[in-house]
Formats: C-alpha cells, sequence, structure tokens
C-alpha cells in the first residue's frame, strides 16, 4: 500500500482541479473523508492519555504485521524519540486541525501530478499550506483502505504545521531525519504511527460499520418493491379495494435530484354475492423526476445516509378486469394517464442495498364501462423493497 | 213371499256384492293429489310460454337472484328486473306475452305488476294458500285457487292495471267444485262434485257479487280435471275422471266422445298448447290421449320412458314435444325444472310418432319452452340466459343482465 500513496505539498509545484467538499454524505467520498478525519481525531486524542515515555512511534507486536509498520520499523532510536516527540507535543494541535476545520478539503476527479526533482509524477493528494486547501484525488482516496486514508490526511496535514521554527515539507532533512527527503520520512512516520495508533484504539473498527453502509451518493438505482394499492372510492359492489403486486424502478441520480422510470403490476379481487368473482390487474408505467434530501446531519451515524426522495411523475395506468361467475365472464380493460407524487425513505443496508419504504398518490380514476365499474377517487400506494445503488 | 219378491231380495243383496266385486276387479284412473285445481297448479302455470315464438316475452323468477326477470325473447334483450316482496319464498310467476303485466305468485300473497313494472299488491284477499291458477292474458283474467277451495278472480286491463276483483267460495247449489279452468271465451268452467258443469259468467258474478252461471249435467262423475281446448272459442273441454277421458261439448251439452281408460295411471295432465292426457299402463306403454275437433284419439307408445317433466302438444301442427329425465318425477304437471340434469327433449310427428328431434337439455337452467325453442335461464348471478333453437343446435346468448342490479 505504501507504494501507491503519494503526497505531496503545492510547494512542489503541483497541479490539480478540485470541486467543492459537501461533506453530507450525498457524495462520493464523504462519509470516508469524515471517517478519516474522525478516526485521525479519535486517535491523537487517545495519544492525550499516554504517558511521556510511551511511544507511539513503535509497532507494537500485535501490528508488525500492518503495512504502516514499515513507516516505523527502520526508524533509529533517535528517529523514534523525534516522532513520539512531535506527537506528545504538537498532537494536540494536529487534532485541532481536523477538528475545526481549519483544512479546506477540495476534491478533484482529475490526475494530481506534482514535479519534484525535474520530473513529473502523479500523487493522491496535495497540500497548499499557503491557502490552507487541501486536494484530494476523491476516486483513489474512496477506494483506499481505512489506515490508509488516515496515513494521507496525517500527512497532508502535516504540511500545514511547524514544528522547531520549520515547516514540515517533503524536501530536506528533519532533526533526526537527515537526507533530501529526511522531512518526508518524518511526515510519513508521524502519520503511520497515527494509522498504527487508529488500529490500537480501536478508531479503525469503530467506524468500519459506517464505512460499510451503503451510500448515498451512487449514480443509478434498481429499485424492487411490494407495493400495496388502495384503488380509490367507488359505489360498485364489484370494486377491488385494495391490489398488491411488485414495482420495478430504475433511477439516475445527478446529486440530489434525479430522474426515472417505474413500471408497477398488481392485481386484486372482489367477491360478490355467492358466486361472483372479480378480478383487476393494474399495470403502471411512470416518468419522473425527484428530489432528495437528508434528513439526519450526522452521515456517519445509521441514519446518516438515510434519505427522502420526494418525486412528481407522469403515469399511464393500464387496467384489465375480469367479472365473472360460475357460467360467465366479461373482460373490461381501461387506459387513463395521469399527473401522480411520491415519497421514498430509503435507509442503508450493505454492499450498496438499501432498505425503502414509499408512499405514492396518482391523480388516475379508472372506468370500466362494461361491467359499470367506476374508481371515483384516485389510487393510493404503499410498498416496501430493497434498492441497489452502484 | 212370491217369487219375484224374492228375485228383488236377491237383485237387492246380490247387487252390492257385485258392484264391490266389479269395483275390486276394474282398476281405476287413480287421482294425484294435485288434481282438483281451477286452471294449473302453481307449480305447472308459470312453466309454459305462449307458442308465438318471435314477439313473445316471458316473465320468470330467477332463482338465485330472487327478481322476477322479464325477457324480449324475440330480439333476445333483457328488459327489466322486478323486486318482489317475500324474495326468500317460493314464487310463482304468470307472464303476459305481449308483457302488459306479470303475475306474481306465492304461498302467501298474489302481486300484479302493470306493463310499467308498478306492483299491486294482494288485490285479492285469500286466507288460504294459492294452490292454482287459471289465467287468460288476453282477456286480462286470472282465477286464484286456493286450499282453502277460495275462488279469487281478478280482471285486469290492457295495461295490468286491476279493474276489478271478487272472492267466492267452491260450493254452488249444493255440489262443490272438483275442476275448472277459464276458457277462451272468458267464462270460468267448472265441473262440480255432482258431475253437473257449470259455466260461469265472470263479469256479472263480479257485478252481481255471487256466482252467476248456467250449467248442465255432464253426466260423468270423479271429473278431477278439466282443460278448454284450445281455437274452438270455449265450445268444448276435454274432462278426465277415475276411469275415462272425454270431450264435453258445452254448446249442445254433451259427451261428445269418451275413452276408457280404466287401468292406466295418469302420469301427465297437460294444458301446455292443445290439453292432453298422457296414461301409462305398464312399465313402458305410454298413451297420449287429445282431442281433434269433437274426437278423441289416442297414440300408443312403447319401450318408453314415463318420467315426463313437460308436454306440449300442438295438434294443428302436428307436433308432440316433451321434456323427459332419467329420475322419477312425482308430480303431474307440467315443470321442466323439477330435476336440473339429466334432462332431454323429444319431439314427435303427431300423426305417426315418428320422431323429429331428440336433444338433451342444458343443465342446472330455469328451462321455458315454447314450439321452436327452449329458453334457459341459468343460475347465474350475473345473468345468463340462452334460447336454444330445437330444431338445429343454434342458439342465441344473453349475458350479464343483472349487471345493473348488482
Amino acid at each position: 500500500m505504501k507504494a501507491i500513496i503519494f503526497a505531496a505539498t503545492v510547494l512542489a509545484s503541483g497541479a490539480a482541479y478540485a470541486s467543492s467538499f459537501v461533506g453530507n454524505g450525498g457524495s462520493p467520498g464523504d462519509v470516508e473523508l469524515a471517517v478519516a478525519r474522525q478516526q485521525i481525531q479519535g486517535t491523537l486524542q487517545d495519544f492525550t492519555t499516554w504517558e511521556a515515555d510511551e511511544n507511539p512511534c513503535v509497532c507494537g507486536p500485535n501490528m508488525e504485521r500492518s503495512s504502516m509498520c514499515a513507516y516505523l520499523k527502520d526508524l533509529t532510536a533517535a528517529q523514534i524519540r523525534t516522532c513520539s516527540a512531535f506527537i506528545h507535543e504538537k498532537g494536540p494541535e494536529l487534532k485541532a486541525l481536523f477538528q475545526h476545520g481549519e483544512i479546506q478539503i477540495e476534491w478533484t476527479h482529475e490526475k494530481i501530478t506534482v514535479m519534484e526533482n525535474g520530473r513529473r509524477r502523479a500523487v493522491d493528494a496535495v497540500a497548499n499550506a499557503k491557502t490552507g486547501r487541501l486536494t484530494l484525488d476523491k476516486n483513489r482516496f474512496v477506494e483506499m483502505g481505512a489506515a490508509d486514508r488516515i496515513f494521507l490526511l496525517t500527512h497532508e496535514g502535516l504540511h500545514f504545521m511547524k514544528w522547531k521554527g520549520k515547516e514540515l515539507v517533503d524536501e530536506g532533512s528533519f532533526d533526526s531525519f537527515s537526507g533530501p527527503e529526511g522531512g518526508r520520512h518524518f511526515i510519513n512516520s508521524v502519520a503511520a504511527a497515527v494509522a498504527v495508533g487508529a488500529y490500537e484504539s480501536n478508531q479503525i473498527s469503530g467506524y468500519q460499520a459506517a464505512l460499510n453502509r451503503s451510500k448515498s451518493y451512487k449514480k443509478y438505482w434498481i429499485d424492487a418493491s411490494i407495493t400495496g394499492m388502495n384503488a380509490g372510492d367507488s359505489t360498485s359492489n364489484f370494486a377491488v379495494k385494495n391490489l398488491s403486486g411488485t414495482a420495478l424502478a430504475f433511477r439516475y441520480s445527478f446529486g440530489d435530484f434525479g430522474v426515472g422510470v417505474e413500471y408497477t403490476s398488481r392485481t386484486g379481487d372482489k367477491s360478490h354475492l355467492n358466486t361472483i368473482k372479480g378480478d383487476e390487474r393494474r399495470v403502471t408505467t411512470a416518468i419522473g423526476a425527484h428530489y432528495r434530501f437528508f434528513p439526519s446531519k450526522d452521515p456517519l451515524s445509521y441514519w446518516g445516509p438515510s434519505h427522502l426522495l420526494l418525486g412528481v411523475k407522469y403515469a399511464q395506468l393500464s387496467g384489465t378486469y375480469k367479472l365473472k361467475d360460475d357460467f360467465i365472464s366479461l373482460d373490461d380493460s381501461a387506459s387513463v394517464t395521469g399527473l401522480g407524487i411520491d415519497c421514498h425513505y430509503y435507509f442503508p443496508f450493505r454492499s450498496g442495498l438499501w432498505g425503502f419504504v414509499s408512499l405514492s398518490y396518482l391523480q388516475a380514476g379508472v372506468e370500466y364501462s362494461k361491467v359499470n365499474l367506476r374508481y371515483e377517487g384516485n389510487p393510493t400506494t404503499i410498498g416496501y423493497g430493497v434498492s441497489y445503488g452502484f | 213371499m212370491d217369487f219375484k219378491m224374492m228375485n228383488t231380495m236377491k237383485q237387492a243383496l246380490l247387487l252390492p256384492v257385485l258392484g264391490l266385486a266389479l269395483a275390486a276387479c276394474t282398476p281405476s284412473l287413480s287421482i294425484s293429489p294435485d288434481e282438483n285445481n281451477i286452471g294449473e297448479i302453481l307449480g305447472g302455470v308459470s312453466s309454459l310460454i305462449a307458442p308465438d315464438d318471435e314477439t313473445n316475452e316471458v316473465a320468470i323468477f330467477d332463482e338465485t337472484t330472487r327478481k322476477i326477470h322479464r325477457f324480449d325473447l324475440g330480439t333476445m334483450s333483457h328488459k327489466t328486473a322486478l323486486s318482489v316482496t317475500n324474495p326468500g319464498e317460493k314464487h310463482y310467476v304468470i307472464g303476459d306475452s305481449q308483457g302488459r303485466f306479470v303475475v306474481d305468485l306465492t304461498l302467501k300473497h298474489l302481486t300484479i305488476f302493470d306493463r310499467d313494472g308498478r306492483a299491486q299488491h294482494d288485490p285479492i284477499k285469500l286466507f288460504g294458500k294459492p294452490r292454482s291458477a287459471a289465467f287468460r292474458e288476453n282477456l286480462g283474467l286470472l282465477v286464484v285457487y286456493d286450499d282453502l277451495m277460495n275462488v279469487g278472480i281478478v280482471k285486469m286491463s290492457a295495461t295490468g292495471l286491476v279493474q276489478s276483483t271478487w272472492v267466492g267460495g267452491p260450493v254452488i247449489e249444493g255440489a262443490t267444485i272438483a275442476a275448472g279452468d277459464v276458457d277462451e271465451a272468458g267464462r270460468l268452467v267448472l265441473m262440480m262434485s255432482d258431475g253437473v258443469i257449470v259455466i260461469v259468467n265472470i263479469d256479472q258474478t263480479i257485478a252481481q257479487d255471487k256466482w252467476v252461471f248456467t250449467k248442465f249435467d255432464s253426466g260423468l262423475t270423479g271429473v278431477s280435471w278439466l282443460a278448454p281446448l284450445s281455437g274452438d272459442n270455449g265450445r268444448r273441454v276435454l274432462v278426465r275422471s277415475r276411469s275415462k277421458v272425454a270431450i264435453l261439448d258445452l254448446v249442445s251439452e254433451t259427451n261428445v266422445s269418451e275413452r276408457d281408460v280404466s287401468g292406466e295411471t295418469a302420469v301427465k295432465l297437460s294444458k301446455s298448447g292443445d290439453p292432453h292426457v298422457i296414461t301409462q299402463a305398464g312399465s313402458s306403454e305410454i298413451t297420449l290421449v287429445y282431442a281433434e275437433g269433437a274426437v278423441l284419439k289416442a297414440r300408443k307408445m312403447f319401450k318408453q320412458t314415463p318420467y315426463l317433466m313437460n308436454s306440449h302438444l300442438d295438434v294443428n301442427g302436428d307436433t308432440w314435444t316433451s321434456v323427459e329425465t332419467t329420475y322419477q318425477p312425482t308430480i303431474i304437471w307440467n315443470d321442466t325444472d323439477q330435476y336440473r340434469e339429466s334432462r332431454a327433449l323429444k319431439k314427435y310427428r303427431v300423426s305417426d310418432l315418428r320422431a323429429l328431434q331428440y336433444k338433451p337439455v342444458v343443465g342446472k337452467a330455469q328451462i321455458r319452452l315454447a314450439e321452436s325453442y327452449i329458453f334457459a335461464l341459468f343460475p347465474s348471478e350475473l345473468g345468463y340466459a340462452v334460447r336454444y333453437n330445437i330444431m338445429d343446435d343454434s342458439a342465441r346468448e344473453l349475458r350479464a343482465f343483472n349487471l345493473n342490479y348488482l
């Protein structure tokens, strides 16, 4: 993992295109970034409880196999002291950087490249200490593991700090970390210590559930649900009160807006007197647009990713009705179009799966003239189902 | 005591003995408890429709929806459905073929619906249960006979409005009504228990509030069934007694033709079309007895099932149509619906008894028989009726006519 994480400061003449960061969980990386920031803060808070002689820059026996320990295992005693001293002394300051949002973090979908030692190379993030801006390659960040994100963010955060009168940069020696990249070596050591500390203080495992929850920023959604429809008021004895069936929907989301199509098929029956039975089937096809919002402000809580989807749609309802008794049957059909509104509430499962409940209303009274059946009211539908976002 | 006196005494002693012996040796045509009626027993009076095929309307009580339907069988359309009082009871419906009125009889009530479907409940008050009825639709005459032997007469207008009514008892000049019917002239013809024929003037009877009649002695005894002949304007009646079937001429007041049916059992007394009697001798020999003008005719058939549910005779058309069943009917009057499975229709040419048609009758349905078709009302709550042509397999359906009433 070490080999693919590259961080840089803009001082190394980086160039990147960034997008603004909202952070409500509705965009890719929001949750991962919020979790990483929380984990860094939690770990640094945990370090404050350590005794002065406890050394966070040494991998414990349980962590020796961690990839992060590769940054620490070859440290000299002096480097370990330097690293540990920094964490004990500047840990709260580093924590405050992430806690108070003093760093303006931006996403970019572009590849970030920096010029180092006369040659250009790709990196995952770039920090500009002068502007206080940290740019992250969104796709790379989302794909990383939790420890790598902690490492990357800590590394970049350190570029916004000074210690012993010096800015923390990658180039040149720093204290006991000598050589042209001594600064990078030091910064990586501190970042690795924070990442290892995150494991040991259960910050990694503590946020696993939040990271595993399905993400709401997916563009494509497929909904499958079981629905029950109140067919609408009617004075006819043949009126089916309730129909039930299944619905299949596909949505495309761009941010909090989206469009979609829906297909539903529902059936219901009604008995009258001793032998009369009516069987009704309604098929609805609809196109519509929707807007979503997140009632919960905390994207890391269970309800954080859950969201409401409010939609309007234009639907065509096609119905068939078979009225029969022991001797004859009558078939009738009807087709009507109308506007409708609906509301879905999605709550996250895992692996892109969601559960949802829905309520919809369609302004479309149905009439079957051959069987003297007219629904005066408009159908309302409730449903529940699962959704997959990808 | 002289010889003459002794002979007289011997005769006096022997005659009753001989009489008893003759009575014991000569089987008589048994009288069904369903006889001794005026018109037809309720179960039979509603089972027929007039033979005027193309213009007929039929009224039928739907035992499924418990309403009276009126159908136009010419256009095969449903005209209306009438709600009845006491729908849970057994209803007997007599419909006017022109759709002018419908008579609904139950064992408690009489309702007459006029042309527009307006109900006139119990225009006459009978304390007994209506048992039989005679009906002349073209004259607007209805005579109802109850189980207390009261005779109720209702006269209706051409649109079915009740115009006048009268109720009388069964005893006229000391004798009691044994059988009767309304003839084509609008007279109530009654056979009395003493063998006297009474011809009642209905209009005068209503007007004077008493039986107004003429009479003559028929010379017959034990008559239990009387049917005016069709197409002779009330001149003759066909009667059956314990031992005879006879034609009585009401003008000449004579018995113009008779047939001894001693030893035979009456299995069907039918007034459908031309009145006729079907008797059975043995297990598979039946005899059709009918009037052709003033002459009684008979046709014997062998190896026939005697289980006749309905028998319709058209003498002029030379056809005899019956509905048979494999079940054994317990009724002597016409009722095509007593059993609703295993029914079959047979049609014969009367003159030589050539079979013209044999076809199974649909199951489950209430059926009404006309000259050339069977009308079947199925127990469908949605409403399903079919008019089957008797002579071929064509049929006309009427579906879902109850939709507006459900």
